[in-house]
């Protein structure tokens, strides 16, 4: 299943994951690095706990010791003009 | 025990210490490139799209980017590859009357000093990026400005390092720096100790912090920028915009009001290969905080939409805070220790790591090897700030 799709919202295989895996990446944010998994428009709402899986698996770690990437916002995408109309007074 | 040994021990695994560990491994010497996390996790990893040559000061600066541009022009095919490296050109936008002013004296400067160097009025801007606003006065245009992508950039110096012979430790974490009769002999790091015949610190915001160890003082401070991400759009930009506000603030003090208001801050935006915008960036000094805030983000964003109208229909996807290191004088610091013979510090390139990072990793290695003697680099010394602190 090399080309499973694991990130759908930049189209980032399993095969990829698992290469930047390989290459020495140790958790999310490293995979997000590499491979722009995580990096799309749900910023890893779909993708982050299938790449945790891979990341425990290949390293034979616990899934619970995959730390979660750090959390900025926006939570979800939010437009642009969203921030203009709140001119301050 | 038998140490692992290096001719040279890199500390820094982003795109300077990368690029030096590629330069020394390429010319046969035995490296080892340790970082205390993965590779471009600091500034490298939260960097904005920038390899400019207009915002750069006249005299050594601007001569080393330009050396630096002409390597990068090369340099996919070099490392074998792609870093989205592209060279579309950037501009310098004026909005107000003395942002105008500004900007013509910023081009006459640099044509003076042979920058190929344009300045457009409103109509010709327009023409050459029909997303900029009716409002705007003019802008500076620079067909050399290009961009490329931070975290490829760093990755490619690294497997490049790799492939010739270079040993990659991350998560090793220098503990000490172990000195013998004046001379550094191990780096002892979490993951072992490695005996060194010199060690270059190219620790970036963390640079001071392995000075320290060896009782150096590295004058390099944490400079906040905090960027955001949109959604994939299609291209609707060409190459770099900035805004003239961005550069004006670069004078002022953290905390100063500039003509906009607010915390100093201004539009550095481009569209990534994937049609993402990122724009930077506010300018803050803030100590190893890299969170963002509202009102550096909101800033931009609502400068964004006023420079280029059209980004208002775009969803903001991301957010990051990056820390460049920052020397007094915006230049950084690249030198054999005047005070250990084999140390070699390569740091405080602030916001011009990316497009500085080939010719640093160049002349740090011919340094290193003794190609090119101390003098080629004295305008980077950190010497001339001696006559600051007497």
């Amino acid at each position: 299943m090399a080309d499973l799709i694991i990130c759908r919202c930049e189209e980032i295989t399993e095969a990829e994951v698992l290469e930047a895996i390989h290459q020495g990446a140790r958790n999310l944010t490293e995979v997000k690095r590499r491979t722009r998994a995580g990096m799309g428009l749900c910023q890893g709402k779909t993708c982050q706990g299938l790449v945790a899986r891979l990341l425990a698996r290949e390293l034979g770690s616990n899934l619970a010791s995959i730390a979660p990437p750090s959390a900025r916002p926006p939570t979800r995408p939010l437009l642009l003009a969203a921030f203009v109309e709140e001119q301050p007074a | 025990m038998n140490l692992p040994v290096a001719d040279v021990v890199v500390i820094g695994g982003g795109v300077i210490g990368t690029s030096i560990a590629y330069q020394l491994a390429r010319r046969g010497m035995n490296v080892a490139l340790v970082d205390r996390q993965g590779l471009a996790a600091g500034t490298s990893g939260s960097a904005a799209v920038g390899v400019q040559m207009q915002t750069k000061t006249p005299g050594a600066k601007l001569s080393f980017a330009l050396e630096s541009l002409a390597m990068h022009r090369t340099l996919t095919d070099e490392l074998g590859r792609d870093y989205e490296f592209d060279n579309d050109g950037g501009m310098i936008v004026a909005e107000t009357p003395p942002e105008e002013e500004y900007v013509k004296a910023k081009v006459a400067d640099l044509q003076a000093h042979g920058l190929e160097m344009y300045y457009l009025d409103r109509k010709q801007a327009r023409e050459l990026q029909p997303a900029l606003s009716p409002h705007i006065l003019g802008s500076a245009w620079c067909p050399d400005d290009s961009v490329a992508n931070p975290i490829y950039l760093c990755l490619a110096f690294a497997e490049a390092a790799s492939r010739f012979g270079a040993r990659i430790h991350t998560y090793a974490e220098v503990k000490e720096l172990r000195i013998r009769a004046g001379r550094i002999t191990e780096v002892v790091t979490s993951a072992g100790e490695i005996a060194a015949g010199a060690v270059v610190n190219a620790g970036g915001i963390w640079a001071p912090e392995l000075a320290r160890m060896v009782g150096l003082d590295l004058p390099i401070v944490p400079r906040r920028g905090q960027i955001f991400v949109t959604e994939p759009a299609p291209p609707f930009m060409r190459g770099l915009v900035l805004a003239a506000s961005y550069l004006m603030s670069k004078k002022m003090p953290s905390g100063s009001e500039t003509g906009t208001g607010g915390l100093p801050a201004g539009v550095v935006s481009a569209q990534s290969r994937r049609g993402n915008l990122l724009v930077g960036s506010t300018r803050e000094f803030v100590g190893y905080n890299w969170r963002v805030n509202y009102e550096g983000l909101s800033k931009i964003m609502r400068d964004t939409a006023r420079l280029m109208p059209v980004s208002q229909h775009l969803h903001v996807i991301r957010t990051f805070g990056g820390l460049r290191p920052a020397a007094p004088d915006g230049m950084p610091i690249l030198e054999r220790s005047p005070a250990i013979p084999n140390l070699y510090i390569a740091a405080g390139h602030e916001g011009d790591g990316i497009a500085l990072s080939p010719i640093t990793g160049l002349r740090m290695a011919q340094l290193i090897t003794g190609e090119i003697g101390e003098d080629v680099l004295a305008p980077f010394a950190s010497s001339r700030f001696e006559s600051d602190v007497s």
